[in-house]
């Protein structure tokens, strides 16, 4: 941050000068709208009496600083220093303390915002993904941000990004002080592979990798040939794997029992449906139950409806996951 | 999760958590259906998984052929018919629920539980049948009816509790699968590999018909 002298000069008595100058002249920067002081938000400015002064020199509006109250320079304190704060064209007033209240000049201080920051952030890898599958971030709250920069993610996996849960995803974004930021990227097709992306704020970046589980044998187990990672499980004679990593096993979620269902009545078999979707799971009949019955998923499960126009009919419903 | 295991596979699908109530599929049994023969099982909670031994073109299809109490919730005898009405030999696995299992207690092996602490795996319960992995799922009215592709690989094999055929002669409804020999005809419009057929005969016409099961396709043996 940059600090700025201003100097301020009074005369003595009623009827004499207030001026501004800078440099001992009264037409250099800042003493007229058309040619301001252009300063950073966060630059000091520092109020000088000159010592040729006459007079109390009380200067006010201060409307674009910290601390805006106005000030009255003596001969015993002539120097006041004061911090811009927000955006804008201040037009400060220096009055002769000790005159009638005409004795008036203004200086100009135009204060521009600065875009700084953010302080350095982390968003978390994502490991052990499924294969081109697309996956979000968890969100990281962007801190010590000045005014209003961009963030930007670019890189593998057609990565995005979402400011402040908005719901929209783009590529590029404004982002503020303690807003959150997080990004969806989609998981390469291959086992034990990366994708990176780089996500940039201000002037500070993060890489980010997905990376997919690995098959059975690519662990880091130097001491066999077999698998490192996963499950395997054989069979009696030794050498027939019953389960493997590369088993897309079969699993029962609920223990089918009766639901009975009237004519035209829709009823739900409730079920987690966490991680469950139309590609790894499925309510099922092991009979001819769908010819009477039609199934819909809902976000707590399954919805049954009886399409018949009359009677009841009784179904043994199995919710499966593989 | 907090406690017990999860088990992914290599592309990352849930194979066992047991923080849910899931319970894994375990094969009970596998072998041959000889042209004469049957198998006796429950269709309500047993996967009957079946492929042609032939490798010349067949449909396959459940078709039951006893009666006993209960009707799919009890265990009843079947044969697999052909869409003319001819009993086929097929290879056959059949899976359960490790939850309907009783947990062995020899001591060697893995045995994981579930939320429910029913069984949700046991390796003890494989005895030299091997193992099933899916390969294939369509929902319940997926095709339509008329030779319908599902996969080119003849070596899965395929759900039959959700088939139908009718088990006396003039066999005019069908509700299967049909294994293409090496050389497809001009039905398989995608070359040869396994077909949905679905067919029923109402007052004396012939409709084509959704598949009305989950048609799921695996493999058996090492997975």
């Amino acid at each position: 941050m940059a600090n700025y002298n201003v100097d301020c000069r009074v005369g003595l008595g009623k009827g004499r000068t207030a001026v501004f100058e800078v440099n001992g002249s009264a037409t250099a920067i800042g003493t007229t709208s058309s040619n301001p002081l252009d300063v950073n938000s966060g630059d000091t400015i520092t109020f000088r009496r000159t010592t040729n002064s006459g007079g109390d020199a009380q200067v006010s509006e201060l409307n674009n600083f910290t601390n805006n109250a106005s000030m009255v320079l003596t001969i015993s304190a002539p120097n006041v220093t004061r911090t811009t704060s927000t955006a804008g064209l201040d037009t400060v007033k220096l009055v002769n303390a000790g005159g009638a209240g005409t004795e008036i000049d203004y200086y100009y201080i135009n204060v521009q915002s600065v875009n700084s920051g953010p302080n350095s952030f982390n968003i978390p890898n994502i490991v052990n993904a499924s294969l081109s599958t697309q996956y979000e971030s968890s969100s990281v709250q962007m801190t010590g941000i000045t005014g209003t920069l961009t963030a930007s993610v670019s890189g593998q996996g057609s990565p995005q990004l979402e400011v402040n849960n908005s719901g929209t995803w783009t590529t590029s974004a404004s982002i503020t002080n303690n807003q959150y930021l997080k990004i969806r990227l989609t998981s390469p097709s291959g086992n034990s592979q990366t994708h990176t992306a780089t996500v940039t704020v201000g002037g500070r970046s993060d890489t980010v990798t997905i990376t997919t589980i690995p098959t059975s044998g690519q662990g880091t187990d130097t001491g066999s040939a077999s698998a490192a990672y996963g499950l395997e499980v054989y069979d009696v004679n030794g050498s027939t794997k019953v389960l493997s990593p590369s088993t897309r096993y079969i699993t029962l979620m609920q223990e089918p029992s009766a639901v009975t269902i009237s004519a035209g009545v829709t009823t739900t078999v409730l079920q987690d449906m966490t991680g469950l979707t139309s590609s790894n799971s499925t309510l099922t009949f092991l009979d001819w139950a769908n010819l009477v019955v039609t199934v819909s998923r809902v976000s707590n499960g399954f919805q049954l409806t009886n399409s018949f126009s009359s009677g009841s009919y009784t179904v043994y419903p199995l919710i499966v996951r593989f | 999760m907090a406690y017990g295991a999860s088990i992914l596979s290599g592309s990352g699908f849930v194979q066992l958590d047991s923080t849910t109530t899931n319970s894994g599929l375990t094969v009970i049994d596998s072998g041959t259906i000889s042209s004469s023969g049957s198998i006796n099982f429950k269709k309500s909670t047993q996967f009957l998984f079946c492929k042609p031994t032939s490798t010349s073109t067949t449909s396959i299809a459940l078709v039951q052929t006893s009666a006993n109490s209960g009707g799919s919730e009890a265990v009843q005898t079947y044969e697999i018919r052909n869409s003319s009405g001819s009993r086929v030999a097929v290879n056959y696995v059949l899976g359960q629920f490790s939850s309907s299992l009783t947990a062995n207690t020899t001591g060697y092996g893995i045995q994981v539980f579930n939320s429910d602490g029913d069984l949700a795996f046991d390796s003890e319960q494989y005895n030299g049948d091997g193992g099933f992995g899916l390969t294939d799922f369509a929902e319940a009215g997926t095709f339509a009816g008329f030779y319908n592709f599902i996969d080119s690989d003849q070596t899965k094999y395929t759900l039959m509790n959700g088939t139908f055929g009718n088990s006396g002669t003039g066999f005019n409804s069908f509700i299967g699968v049909v294994y293409t020999g090496s050389s497809a005809s001009s039905l398989y419009s995608s070359g040869t590999g396994i077909y949905y057929l679905g067919y029923l005969t109402i007052f004396n016409g012939a409709s084509y018909f959704p598949n009305w099961g989950s048609i799921f396709l695996g493999k058996g043996g090492s997975v």
